[in-house]
């Protein structure tokens, strides 16, 4: 019943994804192209489903084709830029400085244990026995098995599903980590020196917070007007616990921490 | 399960077959006349003129082929003179619509015919990012994230380019690297079956873990990665290097399981490396008498020349009895213009056996060793246009070609970028890589630590 329960809070949650996705940072890429191919990762030139397009120079018509597999299902073929109201914008140019890494499933799944404090087994299983990096999400999150899926190479670049494969592995990396602090109590290891059932979350602990989270998954300290959007989204009168999960997903879903 | 990949094959070669018509193919006379109108073209040096010029996949033409067919009336490839004053006659043309003519994309070596080829006016200028190259280095090399901790101590050292150079080191030691990436980067060369090569399979044809062993080894520790091709030796699971033939794991087996092979049976004289192992023979050659998979899936996965896509097709006049000689039929035309280059290149594979039904599957271990009479014909081919006496002189002068050294450079680029050079400034820089090569001692880790300092890697534009 539990897992049928996962299930199925699953699949709504991947429908959710799929057509939009408030609370992530990662933008739905509606394009047939990949989000790498966008110029770099300030000049956002991904699209959401409302249609709103980020700025973007390139005025041309692009062609469609797309030399390596994108995606696994060929689901990402199916929107193409033509199906989006005109904007004058370009999703499927490649870029001519094109020189943004996608950090693939194995990079991301150590920074993430790292970061969390996590062994492997406590990262993230579907259903809490399927491994989300090796089996369920390897090839949206850019690996591939030859062995038993028959895979010989990985995706170029991130599939539509991508997006959706990042955020299960965040929420249950960053879900697992607090429900093992708040067990620890005094011994906890990443969400210390606060209180998990503080409603709301006492104005003093946000910016510390946003400070670790910030070190543990970006690797550098926030700045101020960083740490002003999360304070300002703390003070709408959110509790502790939902505020330290929604920092952690939101800073670990960064494109930065996807894309280098 | 054996009879399914067979069957797979004959399915897929039914179905080219079909597709492809008796009709005039331009290669080789083609090229050649081209050649002589744009001797200065890159397409006429360093990179060769690829079917790609002209069709979209034989015999289908691109943008470019059909202004040229338009001028070209007859197709007669014979007439130089007529097919030399086409190809003058639409260069001022732009047959692919991307704003560049045809003569000036032949004179910048990209593709008339394809708009997403174009000629690169990117003319920014970038600046090399030590921090970002730092990252991409963990993430690439280490499979993992940078840490805070290491960001600081990063910030903190004055040699900057001297703390990439020892955490690529470090990484390029890292079990990742030497047993996760290079195998993921193996994978297309190898082409396992987990069903028929793994220690479990439920028909055991051969074993790939010996593959995957010797790529590692021959692609770390500064070895000579040309040993891909030559290597006569083989590599344990403990990372013991065997020079001698290896016996089976386990023993012939008939039932729940089929067991007919396993270990490496092949007298190390006659090995060159990744292209004679047992897997490599037993997977490709199956069946066939003349090895035109194994000679073809050699030259792709190692010259990173795709016949099946019209790559590679440097035709080789063989003396007519060895015209087809497998009866199969590939004389025609329409099959001679990638045949009268594969068959050549597979005839040094046919001393090497397949999977031959017979009573030594039980008592000896016979896929993959060397046997001079399998066949009527002699192991003689040709790889390039060049005569080769056997597979021993293949596979030494395709070791020493630009081709391999580009596909070897190609490769590592490919993996840490996901994607090949795309800018002029870009190209260039892999051009020095893979010429650098014989300077480097052929290193992977050589030619990864100049991709690591090279502008694609971590430069970025000054805006
Ligand atoms: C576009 C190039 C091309 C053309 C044209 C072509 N072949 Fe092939 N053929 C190949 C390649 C490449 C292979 C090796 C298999 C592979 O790599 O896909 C092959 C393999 C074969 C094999 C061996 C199959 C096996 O399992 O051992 C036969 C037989 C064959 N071709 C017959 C033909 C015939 C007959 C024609 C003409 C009707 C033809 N081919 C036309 C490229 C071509």
């Amino acid at each position: 019943m539990k897992t049928l329960l996962i299930a199925f809070v699953g699949l709504v949650f991947i429908q959710a994804s799929c057509t939009k996705s408030p609370t992530s940072f990662i933008k739905t890429n509606t394009s047939n192209k990949p989000v790498s191919r966008v110029d770099d990762t300030t000049r956002d030139g991904s699209i959401g489903q409302d249609g709103v397009a980020a700025e973007s120079t390139d005025s041309s018509n692009g062609s469609t084709s797309s030399g390596e597999p994108g995606s696994m299902d060929g689901t990402s073929q199916g929107n193409t830029g033509s199906e989006l109201p005109e904007t004058g914008v370009n999703l499927t140019e490649p870029s001519l400085y094109n020189n943004v890494v996608w950090k693939r499933y194995r990079a991301l799944e150590n920074g993430m244990m790292r970061a969390l404090s996590l062994s492997k087994q406590q990262l993230c299983n579907e259903l809490d026995q399927f491994s989300c990096i090796d089996q369920i999400h390897l090839f949206n999150l850019g690996g591939n098995d030859p062995f038993f899926a028959a895979q010989g190479k990985r995706a170029a670049d991130p599939t539509i599903l991508t997006p959706v494969a990042v955020e299960r592995l965040a929420m249950h990396a960053c879900g697992n980590r607090i429900e093992l602090d708040k067990a620890a109590g005094a011994n906890a290891v990443v969400f210390t020196g606060f209180t998990l059932n503080a409603d709301p979350i006492p104005a003093d602990q946000i910016s510390p917070l946003v400070t670790t989270l910030y070190q543990l998954f970006l690797a550098r300290n926030p700045n101020a007007e960083e740490i002003a959007k999360l304070d300002a989204f703390a003070k709408q009168g959110i509790g502790s616990e939902q505020f330290a999960k929604t920092a952690c997903f939101v800073i670990a879903t960064m494109y930065e921490n996807i894309f280098i | 399960m054996l009879r399914k990949i067979f069957n797979f094959k004959l399915l897929y070669l039914l179905s080219t077959s079909v597709l492809i018509p008796n009709g005039a193919f331009a290669q080789p006379a083609g090229g050649n006349s081209f050649c002589e109108v744009y001797p200065n073209s890159p397409h006429c040096s360093t990179a060769k003129v690829e079917c790609n010029f002209c069709h979209a996949g034989p015999p289908v033409l691109n943008s470019y082929g059909m202004d040229m067919q338009k001028e070209f009336m007859g197709g007669d490839f014979t007439n130089v003179t007529a097919f030399m004053a086409a190809l003058e006659k639409i260069q001022d043309g732009d047959s692919d619509g991307d704003s560049n003519t045809n003569l000036d994309e032949i004179m910048q070596g990209t593709l008339p015919g394809d708009p997403e080829s174009a000629v690169d006016n990117n003319t920014m200028t970038y600046t090399y990012q030590e921090d970002l190259a730092f990252k991409k280095v963990k993430a690439i090399y280490c499979g993992d994230s940078a840490s805070y901790e290491e960001m600081q101590a990063f910030e903190a050292s004055v040699d900057k380019s001297q703390f990439i150079d020892s955490a690529l080191d470090a990484c390029l030691e890292s079990d990742y690297w030497k047993n996760e990436a290079l195998h993921r980067m193996a994978d297309e060369k190898i082409m396992p079956i987990e069903a028929v090569g793994s220690m479990t399979a439920s028909v055991k044809i051969a074993e790939y873990d010996w593959d995957y062993r010797l790529f590692s080894y021959v692609m770390t520790g500064n070895r000579d990665v040309r040993e891909l091709l030559t290597a006569d030796y083989h590599v344990d699971e403990n990372g013991n290097v065997l020079t001698g033939t290896v016996a089976r794991s386990e023993g012939f087996q008939l039932g729940e399981r089929i067991v007919i092979a396993g270990g490496q049976p092949l007298q190390a004289n006659r090995r060159a490396g990744m292209v004679t192992t047992q897997w490599f023979i037993s997977v490709n050659t199956m069946f066939a008498r003349l090895p035109m998979n194994t000679a073809s899936q050699a030259y792709r996965a190692y010259l990173g020349k795709d016949i099946a896509k019209g790559e590679g097709l440097v035709p080789f006049a063989l003396v007519d009895n060895l015209k087809d000689a497998d009866n199969k039929g590939t004389a025609q035309p329409a099959c001679d213009v990638c045949h009268s280059t594969l068959d050549p290149l597979a005839f040094p594979f046919s001393t090497y056996r397949g999977i031959e039904i017979g009573i030594d599957l039980a008592f000896g271990n016979p896929i993959g060793t060397y046997d001079g009479g399998r066949t009527p014909w002699e192991s003689e081919g040709a790889l390039f246009g060049q005569p080769v006496r056997d597979l021993m002189e293949w596979a030494n002068m395709a070791k020493e070609t630009d081709e391999f050294k580009m596909k070897v450079v190609l490769d590592l680029y490919t993996q840490a970028l996901s994607r090949g050079p795309i800018s002029q400034s870009e190209q260039e820089e892999f051009t020095t890589i893979w010429q650098s090569m014989p300077a480097d001692r052929y290193s992977a880790n050589a030619v990864i630590h100049r991709i690591v300092d090279s502008m694609g890697f971590a430069g970025r534009p000054d805006l």
